[in-house]
């Protein structure tokens, strides 16, 4: 890929095509254990929306549910309550023609490519295995040219089909999985930390290629990642999730410079920034780590760890709320003190 | 017996000096040179960061200090490996054992893999006085307590008799850091102490090695692969590509002016939280497989700036010119046949 490629977010398309994904109230528990009636609540009531050629950035700590929903997003969880639509149709469930067209427009990208493809396949397989399933080319030549075509798009040699997963770099590997989750056209990646398994050097090169195929195919993104930095520069709009919740949405520049939330601010300064003459700064220090999902906190889940907790925030759930929607799209907080409330 | 074995050492005397380390692993494939002549030097109170990617070499130079590469398939020598004016390389085994947890030590990563867990928290602490110092029970459960109190372990007096699954994983790190400092150590070697922390965590535990390195006068190298967190805490800072040191200059020279085309790079290829969102100036390429290092700088097929020599003629580490060096108080290195180019890059 030529390193002069553009990758500024392009303004995602909001027009009467309505959201490609629409997440309504999710809710999901495990169980705690084996032998446990405690339950964790992974996910504990989501509802975002996804627009045409969008990138919706998740950021959020361990335990805080941004994997959980990653993967109910692309059906391989079922949502205890609550729904998760691609245009209109349930993306879990759905036997036959159409629930399998649902899962072939929604396609999901893994954290740790080394695990995520099968060791005894050659490249050419596992590219092609989705379009095995799906049906989708017929005839070894055409099976051949279509994935030779999808290594081209991630910046691969076409001569790489026939070898095995091993025998690439970490980088390599990563553009081969998402090679694979591009194979059914889907309208919605959603990536699970895609870049934070690769090494610096190789980061931006992926970090490159999503905004790169984003241009090309017009393909919805949801990237989720635990660094801030990695988030910002991929996204349109960044949501903050803590424990199972959202606390902050908004356009990206909104939610990095005018942060409404104090866990997104406490968050963005504890950031470690490339820049040593940043060491003075001002920053809000959280204290402890972030409480058990087993046992989440009453009222707003970050109270024990805010600095601007009232009484109020012990016993109510503030609700995700913003000002009347500006130009740059709503930007929404979860505190009962955002935007100069009472 | 149970005499402290870290005596004062003359102020002038460095923590750590290491020169010319080599270290070698052994496989079915061949011989790996996995560290190609390092040289380190740490002073008291100073906190070097030595950073760089997988395979670089950074967490082995690291263990071959500490001694913890006794393995028949690896192979490790050093013109000089001195821990506080005590020279490691001619010690026997048992001698840098008890220089281990005393004079020089080592937090690991994973804070719940390296701490015993049918052990209570006071009584692994307790083992580090009553082994090293002798300590009676009694005596080592109280500075147990002074410990967990002074690396931010709220209520240490019940929490000493608590169990590492008790704790939160930044507890635990804590303690961690607890026991690496316990008999206040020459030299603290800290390896990716916070990657497996969230990031709010991340900041207390880096606050928290800052401040005991400068409350007591430690040593500290710091290995990690985070160019920010090299830039939140380190006075110094080496970087390591391909088992060698390719760069070393204070901390915020290295940042305003690189001198190495791969600091450069890898300054170029990160996202910032602030500035413009353009395309990342993405380094082409893979690190190189340890076992088949091109010729020449290991660096010059991904360099921008490699020329013919760089594919012929290994740099050596040389200090930078001091017109070029910038106003530091202390020299700075590069092993670069294009120093003086890529510095009036980042001046230009």
């Amino acid at each position: 890929m030529p390193p002069s490629v553009e990758t500024q977010p392009v303004p995602a398309p909001n027009g009467p095509a309505g959201p490609v994904l629409s997440v309504t109230d999710v809710h999901k528990s495990y169980r705690a254990g084996l032998l446990s009636s405690a339950r964790v609540r992974a996910v504990d009531g989501v509802s975002l929306e996804l627009a045409p050629g969008e990138t919706l950035g998740i950021v959020g700590e361990s335990g805080s549910g941004k994997s959980t929903l990653a993967r109910m997003l692309v059906g391989l969880e079922r949502p205890d309550s609550g729904s998760v639509l691609f245009r209109g149709r349930p993306v879990a469930q759905g036997r036959g023609a159409a629930g399998r067209a649902t899962r072939r427009s929604v396609q999901m990208v893994f954290q740790d490519p080394l695990t995520s493809l099968n060791p005894r396949m050659t490249v050419l397989d596992i590219i092609a295995e989705p379009l095995d399933v799906h049906g989708l080319a017929s005839g070894r030549a055409a099976r051949r040219a279509r994935v030779e075509e999808l290594l081209g798009l991630v910046g691969l040699a076409a001569d790489m089909a026939q070898r095995f997963p091993h025998e690439f770099s970490g980088g390599q590997r990563q553009r081969i999985g998402i090679a694979r989750a591009l194979a059914t056209e889907p309208d919605v990646l959603v990536c699970d930390e895609p870049v934070s398994a690769l090494d610096m050097s190789v980061q931006a090169q992926v970090v490159n290629l999503f905004a790169d195929l984003q241009r090309r195919l017009g393909v919805s993104l949801v990237f989720i990642a635990h660094d801030l930095a990695v988030v910002r520069h991929v996204s349109h709009r960044v949501a903050v999730m803590y424990l199972g919740r959202i606390a902050e949405v908004g356009p990206a520049d909104r939610v990095y410079t005018e942060p409404a939330h104090p866990y997104t601010q406490a968050l963005l300064a504890a950031a470690p920034v490339p820049e040593p003459a940043a060491r003075d700064r001002e920053r809000i220090e959280l204290k402890g780590d972030p409480p058990s999902p087993l046992n989440p906190p009453s009222g707003c889940p970050f109270h024990t760890r805010c600095h601007l907790a009232q009484d109020v925030c012990t016993t109510t759930v503030p609700p995700l709320a913003g000002p009347k929607p500006d130009p740059a799209g709503p930007h929404r907080s979860a505190c009962h003190f955002s935007f100069d409330r009472p | 017996m149970n005499e402290p074995v870290n005596g004062p050492a003359p102020s002038d005397t460095p923590a750590l000096r290491v020169r010319d380390l080599n270290v070698r692993f052994t496989t079915e494939r061949g011989e790996i040179p996995a560290v190609r002549g390092v040289d380190l030097t740490v002073r008291r109170g100073q906190l070097l960061a030595l950073l760089g990617e997988s395979g670089s070499g950074k967490s082995v130079t690291a263990r071959a200090v500490m001694g913890l590469l006794d393995q028949p398939n690896v192979h490790v020598s050093a013109a000089a490996i001195d821990v506080a004016g005590r020279e490691l390389t001619a010690m026997r085994a048992a001698e840098r054992r008890r220089l281990r947890g005393d004079a020089m030590t080592l937090v690991f990563q994973d804070a719940l893999s390296a701490l015993n867990p049918v052990l209570s928290i006071g009584d692994q602490l307790g083992e580090l006085f009553r082994v090293h110092r002798g300590a009676s029970r009694r005596a080592a459960r109280a500075r147990a307590v002074e410990l967990l109190d002074l690396v931010g372990i709220p209520a240490p007096e019940r929490r000493v008799r608590d169990y590492p699954h008790q704790f939160s994983g930044g507890m635990r790190q804590r303690i961690l850091v607890a026991m690496a400092v316990a008999l206040e150590p020459e030299l603290l070697i800290a390896d990716e102490p916070t990657t497996a922390l969230d990031v709010t965590v991340q900041a207390q535990i880096l606050r928290l090695l800052d401040r005991l390195r400068r409350e007591l006068g430690m040593a500290v190298l710091l290995i990690t692969h985070d160019l920010g967190v090299a830039a939140e805490v380190a006075d110094d800072v080496a970087v390591m590509y391909a088992g060698r040191i390719v760069e070393e200059a204070p901390v915020g020279r290295l940042f305003a002016a690189p001198a190495h085309p791969y600091t450069q790079a890898l300054l170029g290829s990160i996202p910032r939280l602030d500035g413009p969102r353009e395309a990342l100036a993405a380094i082409e390429g893979s690190p190189p497989n340890p076992a088949r290092l091109p010729p020449g700088c290991s660096f010059n097929p991904r360099c921008r700036y490699a020329t013919d020599i760089c594919r012929a003629e290994r740099p050596l580490l040389l200090p930078v010119p001091a017109a070029l060096a910038g106003p530091a108080e202390r020299t700075r290195t590069a092993a670069c046949h294009h120093t003086e180019e890529v510095l009036r890059a980042a001046v230009g």
